[in-house]
């Protein structure tokens, strides 16, 4: 397996206090990497930190099989990045501003400019200074800017920030483009689930500084996540009665009248039959199949009632 | 180096400060004559002889393109920290020191050249002007020339180096107005010496040259280190 980047135990301390701690990140070559979490858990700290702008306090960095150091410059021109918000020289064109880029980035070929640009939807935008660009313009544009030199990696941090639905849309499908024909190792980072899920091969999520788990989605997609959900009117009853009486241990109390049960097997009418026989009763129960978004924000919230 | 004073010169569009160099340089000779229209017959006359003239003019040119260069390392340094488009430029495969040295050349060579020429410049609009009616007492040798240059020369090379001096402070919290207020302090400690019978010529210029090193050293010592800093 090739890792195109790998932080391990990788942590940034401000003054005593952890924003990153302990993370060990495994990005494998071609995969789209979707990095979940909340505002200010730590992913736009970890992505300054590939990129070399923000030093770890302690662990150590990989990028395309070599220790990264501060004095690591070549690594950088097989990156592409857009961290936190995408900063430009507004005075000037988005034109001026890719040229500028390429210029830095010590990529000689200018023609990409025209198509780039036409490809992300700011070909009209003529003269106009970067300053006067909407924020989805913006994104776009270093989204663009990020792409041009066709980096081995790509970092974006919050990309869909600021784009229309029809943007989105698009962004994804780019993304996912990028991923399938151009084999582009991408890093995306959104604290919104719904986007990730659809694009990622592989889910990090992060809370509180610390990676609390990375895995792939196709074997999220894959656990079992079925569970009877009931409300007895006497839950204690009906607890001791599962428990003791019908052998079902994996339940669970969720709030004060509500049980969910994970055993597999069982059925929600043999459940209801059988509690009813012990004399308790049920004023609902379903079968429910835990979506990932359960999953995820359980993880996200720190809770750790997943099966 | 090359390519990158010339990619910095078109990221601010360089050109157009050389306009604003001009205007500074048309308020400098307005100034001037101003000074030596309305004081004229005063006991003190600014332009009595031809030394106190040249350095009267060396004053006015220096402060102003010191100040002039404060804004220039607030808007091609700390304003690089303030818009965060640093945060882009430390991502390129190139030594974040070549990068800010390429700035450092830009703002010292433009605050040498531009200094030198306009006191050069002013000094030969006095001549000029004191050929046709003079107002000068005593009359210019051409040894008086070369010595002349030469104290330009130096007088333009340390108020260069010292107009990096703002750097420190600005730097200290990216702040512009910090960058500002010093070049501007340090134009009136620097000048404010000029005319006061206290201070002998030897001693201003070992100030000059002492603040000078001090600026150059400042400018030296912000290009290392950028590689441990955090960019945030």
């Amino acid at each position: 397996m090739t890792y195109i980047a790998r932080t391990i135990g990788v942590t940034k301390a401000y003054g005593g206090t952890e924003v990153v701690s302990d993370v060990c990140m495994n990005i494998r070559q071609g995969e789209i990497y979707g990095f979940l979490g909340h505002n200010g858990a730590g992913k736009t700290t970890l992505m300054r930190m590939l990129t070399n702008l923000v030093k770890p306090t302690a662990g150590e960095i990989e990028l395309f099989g070599e220790k990264l150091t501060p004095h690591s410059y070549e690594v950088l021109k097989r990156m592409g990045s857009v961290i936190e918000y995408p900063f430009f020289y507004d005075g000037l064109s988005a034109r001026e501003n890719l040229d500028l880029h390429c210029e830095y980035m010590g990529f000689p070929d200018k023609k990409v400019i025209g198509a780039m640009m036409e490809q992300v939807g700011l070909k009209d935008t003529g003269r106009k200074p970067v300053r006067e660009f909407s924020l989805g313009m913006k994104q776009r544009l270093g989204i663009a800017r990020a792409l041009i030199t066709t980096p081995e990696l790509l970092i974006l941090d919050e990309p869909i920030n600021g784009l229309d639905p029809a943007g989105i849309k698009e962004l994804r499908d780019l993304l996912k483009r990028l991923s399938a024909e151009y084999r582009i190792t991408l890093l995306v980072s959104s604290h919104i689930l719904g986007e990730i899920e659809q694009i990622a091969d592989t889910v990090g999520v992060i809370r509180g500084g610390r990676l609390i788990e990375e895995v792939s989605m196709e074997r999220i997609r894959g656990q079992h996540n079925e569970y009877i959900e009931l409300r007895p009117t006497d839950v204690r009853k009906a607890a001791y009665v599962m428990e003791h009486l019908l052998g079902l241990s994996n339940y669970k109390l969720v709030g004060e009248h509500t049980l969910r049960v994970y055993d597999p097997g069982v059925s929600p009418s043999e459940l209801n039959a059988s509690l009813v026989r012990y004399d308790v009763a049920i004023e609902s129960i379903f079968k429910r199949a835990h979506s990932l978004e359960d999953y995820f924000m359980n993880l996200m919230k720190g809770g750790g009632d997943v099966a | 180096m090359l390519k990158l004073i010339s990619l910095e010169l078109r990221k601010y569009r360089f050109a157009r400060h050389i306009g604003y160099a001009a205007l500074a340089d048309l308020a400098i000779l307005l100034f001037l004559t101003l000074l030596g229209l309305t004081d004229y017959g005063a006991e003190d006359y600014a332009y009595a002889t031809y030394p106190e003239s040249f350095m009267l003019i060396d004053t006015f040119v220096r402060a102003t393109f010191m100040i002039f260069a404060g804004a220039l390392i607030s808007r091609m340094i700390v304003g690089e920290y303030r818009n965060k488009t640093v945060s882009v430029l430390f991502t390129y495969p190139i030594k974040r020191r070549k990068l800010i040295a390429a700035k450092l050349v830009i703002i010292f060579v433009f605050t040498f050249g531009m200094i030198l020429f306009t006191d050069v410049l002013m000094g030969f609009v006095l001549v000029a002007v004191d050929r046709f009616y003079p107002f000068i007492a005593d009359s210019l040798t051409m040894e008086q020339v070369r010595v002349l240059l030469l104290e330009y020369t130096v007088s333009s090379l340390s108020a260069a180096a010292m107009s990096l001096i703002p750097l420190l402070f600005g730097m200290r919290k990216h702040s512009v107005t910090a960058t500002m207020v010093s070049s501007i302090l340090l134009v009136l400690i620097v000048d404010s010496g000029f005319s006061r019978p206290l201070v002998s010529i030897n001693s201003i210029i070992a100030i000059h040259l002492s603040l000078g090193a001090a600026g150059l050293w400042i400018a030296w010592l912000s290009m290392f280190r950028l590689e441990m800093k955090d960019v945030n």
